[in-house]
């Protein structure tokens, strides 16, 4: 390095800060009565029953009981906890919570990540339905609001991520209402969908109306955890891909957790 | 006359996978310095051998031009983007046979300016496929500036070996005062030298061209390549690459100063705050 060289040094003030290049991620949650199926403890048949979700239930009591909500809260919050500490991903990624019963609503909008997110606690409604169709119709709404304001911004994206996870069967039709949209979106390459089945749904060609290009996969007993660190790596590895790098799926990491 | 300078990085991400670089960039001017290339090409992430066809543009594109200059500047702009998209096309093919790979395995995007000088203005020749930056910089303060030309989504550009190349390939005719500059760069440098918002240059290329005022091509190359390790390397895992071509006229230094308001953080309407209003390029000549 000759001397001239050496003084020939750009001003650190006379260069850019581009923002990250965001990772949108769409998370929708069963929150329907059905998430509160007790999935271990010491537990006593009350002897009542009661028809919900489209499904008869057996009403236990007992202590540390442990309900499939309550893992889905744990996979969450260590979903979060991964990507903050992931250097590219805590940059990129971006999750919006919404939760479905009856109705859908918003538990997370889009927003960059902060240790706020690790308090994030969905809870169960009392809502007897499944209506999967809502919960995804308000995702794609806030999905498409963020894009415009990604735009506007000048911030790059990727390509969003939307994860539909149920324990029960669609007690409405609003998931064929969306099935055209999320056909149209996948088919362009507009949006990736996974989704995921939880606890002894039978049939999932409901389910697959809504994921045309990947089927259903199902989780393997209540491994929430173990779904959730799949996802965060997955995000990472999106997050630091570059023009005209396609970041193949993770096939083998999804034996962890689930099953097609 | 006509000078300049280039270099290129390998980035952290590639460093880390033991990949090579993949960004290639090269400038040649002729003796008479009447006569100058600055052509630079990053390699598509995903194919195998992308530094390869990186590479071979960037030596057989200043030979080309070198080759049809006698028809090349009487060219109409459609006329140029079949000839260059025709001739990398054969030219891919016929390294792809070579190597044993695939043309598709050779991809990269592909940036280029040709410049004359006239004894009273610069002619230049854009020539721009994908990502990454290339802008002309008047000596009075007119910027041309040809931005990245991505898909909707962070990871997607046109590439060389795309079917819709020559639909895609952008060819800019035009000319700028003597004394004027050029810069190509990556999108990886584009992260500290290029503002996405505003689609502005950042202050630091202006400075960079004025080195070639009073340094040989030589000492501003590796001034270069220093600048990026340092500086712009932190700010990216991508490699970073970058050429530069000045009309240094003594009689007339080149003194534009490219200045715009430097966000101190993200847009923004991505973090709770109301979204930043583009602005105009603003470009100011010293005194």
């Amino acid at each position: 390095m000759s001397e001239k060289s050496n003084a020939l040094i750009i001003r650190q003030k006379a260069l850019i800060e581009n923002p990250d290049a965001r990772v949108p991620i769409c998370l929708v949650l069963d929150a329907s009565y059905s998430m509160t199926g007790i999935v271990s403890g010491e537990t006593t048949d009350t002897g009542r029953r009661e028809t919900r979700d489209g499904r008869e239930w057996r009403i236990v009591e007992g202590d540390n009981l442990v309900t499939r909500m309550d893992e889905l809260n744990k996979g969450l919050n260590q979903f979060f906890r991964e990507l903050l500490e992931d250097v590219n991903a805590r940059r990129a990624a971006e999750v919006c919570v919404v939760a479905f019963a009856e109705e859908a609503e918003i538990v997370r909008d889009f927003e960059p990540l902060s240790e706020n997110h690790l308090g994030t606690v969905l809870k169960t409604s009392d809502q007897g339905k499944t209506s999967i169709g809502k919960g995804v119709e308000l995702a794609l709404r806030l999905l498409d609001q963020r894009k415009e304001e990604y735009k506007t911004a000048g911030v790059d994206y990727y390509q969003p991520w939307l994860v539909v996870i149920t324990d029960g069967q669609p007690t409405d039709d609003t998931h064929r209402r969306v099935a055209s949209d999320i056909a149209d979106r996948v088919k362009s390459k507009k949006l990736s969908v996974f989704p995921i089945a939880v606890g002894d749904v039978g049939d999932l060609s409901q389910l697959a109306l809504i994921s045309p290009a990947r089927p259903p996969i199902r989780l393997k007993g209540t491994k929430f955890r173990e779904l959730f660190e799949w996802l965060s790596k997955s995000v990472a590895r999106v997050s630091s891909s570059i023009p005209g790098e396609s970041v193949p799926l993770d096939k083998k990491g999804i034996d962890a957790w689930g099953e097609l | 006359m006509l000078i300049g300078a280039s270099a290129y990085v390998i980035g952290r991400d590639h460093e880390r996978r033991q990949q090579p670089c993949q960004d290639r960039v090269a400038c040649r001017t002729d003796n008479d310095g009447l006569h100058s290339s600055l052509v630079l090409c990053d390699g598509a992430g995903s194919c195998i051998r992308s530094e390869l066809g990186a590479e071979l543009l960037c030596d057989w594109f200043p030979m080309w031009v070198n080759e049809v200059q006698a028809d090349f500047w009487s060219s109409l702009p459609a006329e140029l983007v079949s000839r260059v998209s025709t001739e990398i096309t054969l030219k891919l093919g016929a390294l792809a046979a070579e190597a044993g790979c695939l043309p598709r395995d050779l991809s990269s995007t592909f940036m280029a300016v040709v410049v004359r000088r006239q004894p009273e203005h610069l002619d230049y020749r854009i020539f721009h496929l994908g990502d990454g930056i290339i802008a002309g910089i008047g000596n009075d303060g007119r910027v041309v500036l040809s931005g990245p030309d991505n898909g909707e989504f962070a990871n997607e550009t046109v590439f060389t070996t795309a079917s819709r190349f020559s639909e895609s390939l952008r060819v800019i005719a035009g000319e700028l005062p003597l004394g004027s500059g050029f810069v190509a760069m990556s999108d990886g440098s584009g992260t500290s030298l290029y503002l996405k918002a505003r689609q502005a240059l950042a202050p630091a290329v202006a400075e960079m061209l004025a080195w070639l005022n009073e340094n040989d091509s030589q000492t501003v190359s590796t001034a270069i390549e220093q600048n990026i390790r340092e500086l712009l390397c932190i700010k990216t895992g991508d490699d970073c690459s970058l050429g530069l071509l000045l009309d240094r006229d003594p009689s007339r230094p080149f003194t534009v100063e490219l200045s715009h308001p430097q966000p101190e953080k993200a847009p923004a309407s991505c973090n709770g705050e109301p979204p930043a209003q583009p602005q105009e390029l603003s470009v100011e000549k010293k005194n």
